[in-house]
C-alpha cells in the first residue's frame, strides 16, 4: 500500500492533482474564516460591478464581491458533494454485498432493477427526491446521493460476484474459514480497490450534480450559496461582467477534473502492481546472445515452406523482447510436421510469424521466408494476401471464440471463395455446405443457417476447418486446435486433419504442447524451447533416438498409459528462463543434468546428429527411452 | 483423523438441470480413487457437493462415517480439504504464501499460535518448497509452485480425505511431473486417502489405486486401475482408452 | 513469467465449459427476448407513475398550502385540495390518476388554473428538437470517431493521438453541460454573435443548445466505444478473418462493426438518457421556452401537476430510448440474450 502511495505522487498528474485537491480542502476549512465578512458585505451602489483590482470578479446585484464569495463556496460545494458521495456509498455498496452474497434469483430480480434505474438519469431522480423532502441543500444532497447509489450497488455486486467465484474464496470455506473473516480477508480486500476509484471519482461527479441543481435554483438557496448558485448569479451580468460567471464556474470544472484526476491516478497506481522493471537488461543481454545464434546456411527451395532464422520480438518499456531468436524451418509438401514446446516457448509466436499475423508493435524479421517458392515478406500485401487466402490454412485453438458470434456459419465459410475465387453467393453457399458436409458435419444446409453459439465445440472446429477447405489450400497451420476440446472430440479432430493430409495432399504444420499428439499425427517434430528449435527429427526415431536433454526429458515427464506407476516421473528442475532473463548460453544449461561450462558460456548449434535430425546441444544423449 | 469417503445415490441440480445422478462412490481409507470424465461430465460437481459448494439434492456423504453435511464448517474441514485446479484464482493475491496456510491453521484452532510457523514450515517442506517462500506473496510464484501452495493449505488441516480437481491440467508437463512426484510422496508419508479427478486417463491411471469413469452425471464403469483400463466393460471406457494419443506403443 | 502466465491461464477456462446446441426451441429467441423488453417496460413506466403519484403524497405537511404560501386563505387551498382529489382515499386518487396520465388528462396548474396538457403542447416541440437533434449528433460523432480513433490507435499504434484523445475527451466529459452552456453564452453573446444565445426564434437558436449537450456527453461515450474497439479488435474471431485474407474493408465492417456496435451501446447507451435530461438544464441557460424550462419553474412554485406530468413525459422518453438500444441490441447479437451491463 505505502508502495501504491507512493507511486501515485511520483507522477506529475498525481502531484498536480494532489497539490490542487490539498488547496481545495484548505479553501474549505479556511475559506470562510477569512472572506466571510467581504462576501456578504451588502454594498447596493456597487451592484454588477464589472471586475476590477478591487473586486477580481465583479460584483452581485447587491454589491456583494463575486470573488470572495467563491472562495467561501468551497467550502459548502465540497462538502456536499462529499456528503452525497458518502450517501451513495453507504446505501449502494451493503445492497450490491446483499445482492452478490444470496443466491442467483435474488442476484438477476436486483440486475432487472438495477439495469433499469442505472439508466434512469440521475437528475430526474435528483430532482424528484428534491421535491420530495424539499427544494435546498438537503434535499439536493439526498437527490444526488440517491440517484448514484445504483451505481455503487451494482459495482459491488458485479466485483463481488466475480471474486466469490474465485476458488480461493471457496478454499477458504473449505478451510472453515468464518464467515468475518471471509467476508472482511476474501472478498472485501479484493473489491476495495475499486470501489475507492469510483468513490473518489464520484466525487467529483456529485460536486457536477449538485452544482447543476443549486444552478437551476433547485440547491442551495440565499442566504446559502455554492458555486452552482453563484454562476447562476454571474449568467445574469455575462455581459457586462462575465468573469462573475466565468470564475465559479472555473472552479466548478477545476475540481470535477481534480477528482476524475484523483480517481485515475490511483487506478493507474493499483494497475501498476504487475509492471515488470527489469526488462532492459535482460533484453540487451538477450539480443547479444540472439546474434550469436548462426543461421543454417541457405540450401535450395524445394520446399512447400522454407523459414531461415526468423525472430520476432516484442517491444517493451526498456527493449525489445525476443519470443522467437532465429528458428529455420522446413515443411516438404504434403509432410506433416509438428511443433512442441512448453507456453513461452515461442512456438505459437513462430507460425504466426510465417502466416504475416503478427501484429504491431512486435518486429518480425527473417533471412528467407518462403512458401510455395515465393519470398512472403517482399511481397505486396494486396498480391500476398490472395496468395495466401487461397493457399494457406488456419485453424485454432479455441474453437469457442474463433468464429464470429454475430455471422452465419454459412456467412462466414462463403465469404472466403466469394473473396478469393469470386464466386456468386449461391456457388458460395454451395460449396459451404460441400465442406461442412466433408469435415463430417451432418445436415449441411441447415447448419449454414446457424450461428455459432448453436454448435458446439468440436463442431465448430470442424466449422473452422472447413473454413480452411474452402480454397484449395497447400498448408494448414493448427494451432494448437484441440487443446480446448474433450480427449474423445480431439481424437475426431485429430483424424480429420489426418484424412485431408491423405485425400487432399495438404501439409499440415501441427502446434501442440502435447507431444504424444504430435506424435500421433505428424511424420517431424520439431522441437522449441525459449524461442529457439532444439531438435528437429522424425516422429519414428523420437522414441529411439531424441538427442536433445530437453526433449527426452519431455517425453519421460509426460505419464501415458504404459508410465511405470511405480516409479517417480522424470521431471525438469527450476522453470524454463523469463524472456527478460535469457542466459547467453544454452537456455536448458541451467536445468539440465549433462550441462558443463561449455553449455553456460556459449549456444550451441543446431548441428546434423543423423539423417533428417538435427539437435542443438553440446551433449547429445544417446540411447532408448 | 482417517476414514474413507462414501457417496451414495448422490444428486445436484442446478436449476432443472441434473449434473451429479445418483452416484455411488467409495474413496477406500488409505487409497486414491481417480475420478475420469470429458468437461460437463459432473466430476467437479460431486467434489463441490462433498466439500459443502454445491446444492446436493439427494443423497448421503459420509466421511469416516459421518454425514459431512451434518458437520459443523470446521468439522468438515478437519476430514475434507481440496486443491483446486485454476493455481492463478486458487490463492487470495493479496495474502502472503505462509498467510495461506497459517489461516487453515488458525481456523482450525488446533495448534498453540506459537507453533504455527514451525507448522507453515513442515508444510512447505513437505510439497518440495523453501520455507523462505512463506513471505512471497502468489504472483511471485510459478504455476507448479502456486499448486504446492495448494496443497500444503489443504494438507494443514490434516484431512482424512483430500480431494483434487484436475489439479495439473492448467500446469505444463514438465510441472504437472513435479506436482505428481510431490503427491506421491505425500501419499506415502502421510495416511489420507485422496479422490483424483481428472479428464487425463495416463494421469489417473499414474497415480490411482481405483478409477471410476463419469459421463453425463452417472459413473458407468468402476473398479481397481489395472482390472478396468486391462479389460474395460463399458464401451465408454473403451471409447475413451481409444482416443488417447499414445507416445510409447502399447504391449 | 508474462507470457507464460497468459497462456497457462487461458486453458482451463475454455477446456472447462461446453456449450451445449441449442436447437429446436420453440419460440425464436428474439420473440422472447422482445416481450421480455416489453414486459420491463411497462413495468418501469408503472414504478415512474406510481413514484410520480406518490411524490406528492411523500410531501411532509400539506403540499398545496406550501404551494399556495402562508397568505393563501384556506377556501382557497381547501378548493385546490378538492381539484387535485387530495381529500379523496388514496387508492381513489391513485385509480384517478392512472386513468387521466393515460388518457393524457394531465390536470390543472396550481397556479395558473390553464390545463397541463395546453403547457406541454405549446412547449414540447422545442423540447424534442434538442433532444432528437442531441440525440444524432451524439450517436453519430461518438460511434464515428470512437471507432476511427480505436481502429488507428490499436495496440499501441500512435501513441501520440491516443494521448490527444484521452485528453481532449477527458476534458470534455469532465466538464458538465450547464459550465459548456455557460461558456458558449459567453463565447457567442460577447466575442462572437453568429449564433443567438437566448431564445427559440429560428433553427439557428438550436445549434448551440445542441453544442452543449453534446460534446460532454459525445466524449464520454467517444471514450467507451474506442475501448470497446480496442476489445472487439483483439477478439480471435478478427484474427480469423485476417487469417482468411479476407480484405481490410471487410475485416472491419463486416466482421468488427456489428459487434463493436453492441458492445458500444450496451456501455454507451447508458449515456443517451443524460442527453434527454441535458435539455432541461440547457433550455435553462439559453432560456429556450421547452419543457425543462417549465419544469424547473414548477419545482420552484411547487406547481406538482406541472412537475408530475413533465417528469413522466421526460422519465417515458428515456425508458422508452432505452428499449429502442435494447432492442437493436437484440438484431445486432444472435444470441440475443446478452443482458446488457
Amino acid at each position: 500500500m505505502r508502495r501504491q502511495l507512493r507511486t501515485v505522487f511520483s507522477t506529475v498528474t498525481g502531484s498536480v492533482a494532489a497539490v490542487l485537491l490539498l488547496l481545495l480542502v484548505l479553501l474549505a476549512i479556511f475559506g470562510p474564516i477569512i472572506w466571510s465578512g467581504k462576501a456578504n458585505a451588502i454594498d447596493v451602489a456597487k451592484a454588477w460591478q464589472p471586475p476590477s483590482g478591487e473586486h477580481w470578479f465583479g460584483t452581485d446585484e447587491l454589491g456583494r464581491d463575486m470573488f470572495a464569495r467563491s472562495l467561501v463556496a468551497t467550502r459548502l460545494s465540497l462538502l456536499s458533494a462529499v456528503a452525497a458521495s458518502g450517501i451513495a456509498i453507504v446505501v449502494g455498496v451493503p445492497v450490491g454485498l446483499l445482492a452478490a452474497m444470496f443466491g442467483p434469483r435474488l442476484t438477476s430480480a436486483f440486475q432487472s432493477v438495477v439495469n433499469v434505474s442505472i439508466a434512469f438519469p440521475a437528475l430526474l431522480t435528483a430532482m424528484f427526491v428534491g421535491t420530495v423532502i424539499g427544494i435546498g441543500v438537503p434535499g439536493a444532497i439526498l437527490g444526488v446521493g440517491i440517484a448514484m447509489a445504483p451505481m455503487f450497488a451494482r459495482l459491488t455486486q458485479t466485483l463481488t460476484a466475480s471474486v466469490i467465484s474465485l476458488d480461493y474464496v471457496a478454499a477458504a470455506r473449505t478451510m472453515g474459514v468464518p464467515l468475518r473473516r471471509l467476508v472482511g480477508r476474501h472478498v472485501l480486500a479484493n473489491v476495495a480497490e475499486p470501489l475507492v476509484i469510483t468513490a473518489t471519482t464520484s466525487v467529483g461527479t456529485s460536486l457536477l450534480g449538485i452544482s447543476a441543481l443549486s444552478f437551476l435554483g433547485l440547491g442551495a438557496r440565499p442566504p446559502q450559496y455554492d458555486w452552482g448558485g453563484l454562476l447562476s448569479t454571474g449568467l445574469k451580468a455575462i455581459y457586462t461582467s462575465p468573469m462573475a460567471a466565468i470564475g465559479p464556474g472555473t472552479l466548478i470544472a477545476l475540481s470535477g477534473i481534480v477528482f476524475s484526476l484523483l480517481g485515475e491516478v490511483i487506478a493507474g497506481a493499483f494497475g501498476d502492481n504487475q509492471s515488470n522493471r527489469r526488462f532492459g537488461r535482460v533484453a540487451r543481454a538477450m539480443a547479444a546472445a540472439a546474434r550469436r545464434l548462426s543461421a543454417k546456411p541457405a540450401s535450395p527451395s524445394d520446399a512447400l515452406l522454407d523459414v531461415a532464422n526468423l525472430r520476432v520480438g516484442f517491444p517493451s518499456e526498456n527493449g525489445e523482447l525476443p519470443a522467437v531468436r532465429g528458428v529455420s524451418l522446413r515443411v516438404a509438401a504434403g509432410e506433416r510436421v509438428g511443433i512442441v514446446g512448453e507456453s513461452g516457448s515461442g512456438k505459437s509466436v513462430s507460425v504466426m510469424a510465417i502466416a504475416q499475423l503478427v501484429e504491431h508493435p512486435a518486429v518480425v524479421t527473417a533471412d528467407r521466408l518462403r512458401f510455395l517458392g515465393t519470398e512472403l515478406s517482399t511481397m505486396a500485401p494486396a498480391a500476398r494476401r490472395r496468395f495466401l487466402g487461397t493457399n494457406l490454412a488456419m485453424v485454432f485453438q479455441n474453437p469457442m471464440s474463433s468464429l464470429n458470434p454475430a455471422m452465419r456459419i454459412g456467412t462466414q465459410l462463403a465469404e472466403v471463395a466469394q473473396v478469393h475465387s469470386g464466386l456468386s453467393a449461391s456457388d458460395a453457399r454451395t460449396r459451404a455446405a460441400d465442406r461442412l458436409a466433408e469435415v463430417g458435419i451432418a445436415d449441411a444446409g441447415h447448419r449454414l443457417r446457424q450461428y455459432p453459439h448453436e454448435f458446439s465445440g468440436g463442431m465448430r472446429q470442424r466449422a473452422m476447418i472447413a473454413m480452411g477447405l474452402m480454397e484449395t489450400p497447400r498448408l494448414i497451420i493448427a494451432d494448437e486446435p484441440t487443446t480446448a476440446l474433450d480427449v474423445t472430440v480431439q481424437r475426431q479432430i485429430l483424424d480429420l486433419l489426418l484424412a485431408i493430409n491423405r485425400d487432399a495432399g495438404a501439409a499440415i504444420l501441427l502446434i501442440s504442447h502435447d507431444i504424444s499428439v504430435i506424435a500421433n499425427v505428424c511424420e517431424r517434430v520439431v522441437v522449441m524451447y525459449a524461442g529457439v528449435v532444439v531438435e528437429d527429427l522424425p516422429v519414428a526415431s523420437l522414441l529411439r533416438a531424441a538427442a536433445h536433454p530437453y526433449t527426452r526429458a519431455l517425453i519421460a515427464s509426460v505419464p501415458d498409459m504404459t508410465t511405470d506407476r511405480d516409479a517417480d516421473l522424470a521431471t525438469i528442475p527450476g522453470r524454463p528462463p523469463a524472456l527478460d532473463d535469457l542466459p547467453t548460453g544454452c537456455p536448458f544449461a541451467s536445468r539440465c543434468a549433462f550441462a558443463t561450462d561449455e553449455c553456460v558460456a556459449q549456444m550451441p548449434p543446431l548441428a546434423p546428429m543423423a539423417d533428417g535430425h538435427l539437435a542443438a546441444c553440446w551433449h547429445p544423449q544417446g540411447g532408448a527411452l | 483423523m482417517s476414514g474413507g469417503l462414501v457417496v451414495r445415490g448422490l444428486t445436484v441440480r442446478y436449476g432443472g438441470r441434473t449434473v451429479v445422478d445418483g452416484v455411488d462412490l467409495d474413496v477406500v481409507d488409505g487409497r486414491v480413487l481417480g475420478l475420469v470424465g470429458e468437461s460437463g461430465s459432473g466430476k467437479s460437481t460431486i467434489a463441490r457437493a462433498v466439500l459443502g459448494l454445491a446444492p446436493v439434492h439427494a443423497g448421503a456423504i459420509t466421511v469416516g462415517g459421518q454425514e459431512v453435511r451434518r458437520l459443523s464448517a470446521r468439522e468438515r474441514a478437519r476430514r475434507v480439504q481440496m486443491v483446486f485446479q485454476d493455481p492463478f484464482g486458487s490463492l487470495n493475491p493479496r495474502m502472503s504464501v505462509g498467510g495461506i496456510i497459517r489461516e487453515g491453521l488458525e481456523a482450525l484452532g488446533d495448534l498453540p499460535a506459537r507453533e504455527r510457523a514451525a507448522e507453515v514450515t513442515r508444510l512447505l517442506e513437505l510439497v518440495s518448497l523453501s520455507p523462505d517462500l512463506a513471505q512471497r506473496l502468489p504472483r511471485r510464484l510459478s504455476g507448479g509452485q502456486r499448486q504446492r501452495v495448494a496443497i500444503a493449505r489443504a494438507l494443514a488441516a490434516r484431512p482424512g480425505v483430500l480431494i483434487a480437481d484436475e489439479i495439473t491440467s492448467a500446469l505444463d508437463v514438465s510441472v504437472q511431473a513435479q506436482v505428481l512426484n510431490v503427491l506421491r510422496g505425500i501419499l506415502a508419508a502421510e495416511r489420507f486417502s485422496m479422490l483424483f479427478i481428472s479428464h487425463n486417463l495416463a494421469v489417473v491411471r499414474y497415480i490411482s489405486d481405483d478409477i471410476a469413469v463419469m459421463r453425463d452425471g452417472v459413473i458407468v464403469e468402476t473398479g481397481p486401475v489395472d482390472e478396468v483400463l486391462a479389460a474395460p466393460r463399458h464401451p465408454y471406457t473403451r471409447e475413451l482408452l481409444d482416443a488417447i494419443p499414445q507416445l510409447h506403443p502399447t504391449a | 513469467m508474462t507470457t507464460s502466465t497468459a497462456e497457462v491461464g487461458k486453458r482451463p477456462a475454455s477446456a472447462g465449459r461446453r456449450v451445449r446446441p441449442t436447437e429446436g426451441r420453440k419460440t425464436p429467441g428474439w420473440v422472447r427476448g422482445l416481450a421480455w423488453k416489453l414486459l420491463r417496460l411497462v413495468i418501469s413506466i408503472w414504478a415512474v407513475l406510481t413514484l410520480t403519484f406518490l411524490m406528492i403524497q411523500f410531501i411532509p405537511g400539506d403540499p398545496v398550502r406550501l404551494a399556495l404560501g402562508p397568505d393563501a386563505p384556506a377556501s382557497l387551498v381547501e378548493e385546490r385540495r378538492q381539484q387535485l382529489g387530495l381529500d379523496q382515499p388514496l387508492i381513489v386518487q391513485y385509480f384517478d390518476y392512472w386513468g387521466r396520465m393515460l388518457t393524457g388528462d394531465f390536470g390543472d396548474s396550481l397556479l395558473t388554473q390553464q390545463p397541463v396538457s395546453l403547457l406541454v403542447e405549446a412547449r414540447i416541440g422545442n423540447t424534442a428538437t434538442i433532444v432528437a437533434l442531441s440525440l444524432v449528433a451524439t450517436s453519430v460523432v461518438a460511434i464515428l470517431g470512437g471507432l476511427l480513433v480505436g481502429i488507428a490507435t490499436h495496440r499501441g499504434r500512435r501513441p501520440t493521438l491516443r494521448t490527444g484523445f484521452t485528453l481532449a475527451t477527458g476534458i470534455a466529459a469532465a466538464l458538465p453541460d450547464f459550465l459548456v452552456a455557460v461558456g458558449l453564452v459567453f463565447l457567442f453573446a460577447v466575442t462572437f454573435t453568429i449564433f443567438p444565445v437566448a431564445g427559440a426564434a429560428g433553427a439557428d437558436s438550436f445549434v448551440l443548445p445542441t453544442l452543449a449537450i453534446t460534446l460532454g456527453s459525445a466524449a464520454t461515450m467517444m471514450r467507451v466505444v474506442r475501448s470497446s474497439t480496442a476489445v472487439v479488435l483483439d477478439q480471435d474471431y478478427l484474427l480469423v478473418a485476417r487469417a482468411k485474407r479476407l480484405p481490410a474493408t471487410r475485416v472491419y465492417l463486416r466482421h468488427g462493426l456489428p459487434n463493436l456496435l453492441t458492445a458500444a451501446l450496451t456501455l454507451g447507451g447508458l449515456q443517451l438518457g443524460t442527453v434527454v435530461t441535458g435539455t432541461i438544464v440547457v433550455e435553462n441557460v439559453f432560456a429556450i421556452p421547452g419543457l425543462g424550462t417549465a419544469l424547473v419553474q414548477a419545482l420552484i412554485t411547487r406547481d406538482y401537476p406541472v412537475v408530475q406530468t413533465i417528469m413522466v413525459l421526460l422519465a417515458g422518453t428515456v425508458l422508452i430510448l432505452n428499449l429502442l438500444i435494447d432492442v437493436a441490441l437484440g438484431a445486432l447479437d444472435p444470441r440475443s440474450k446478452r443482458q446488457r451491463s
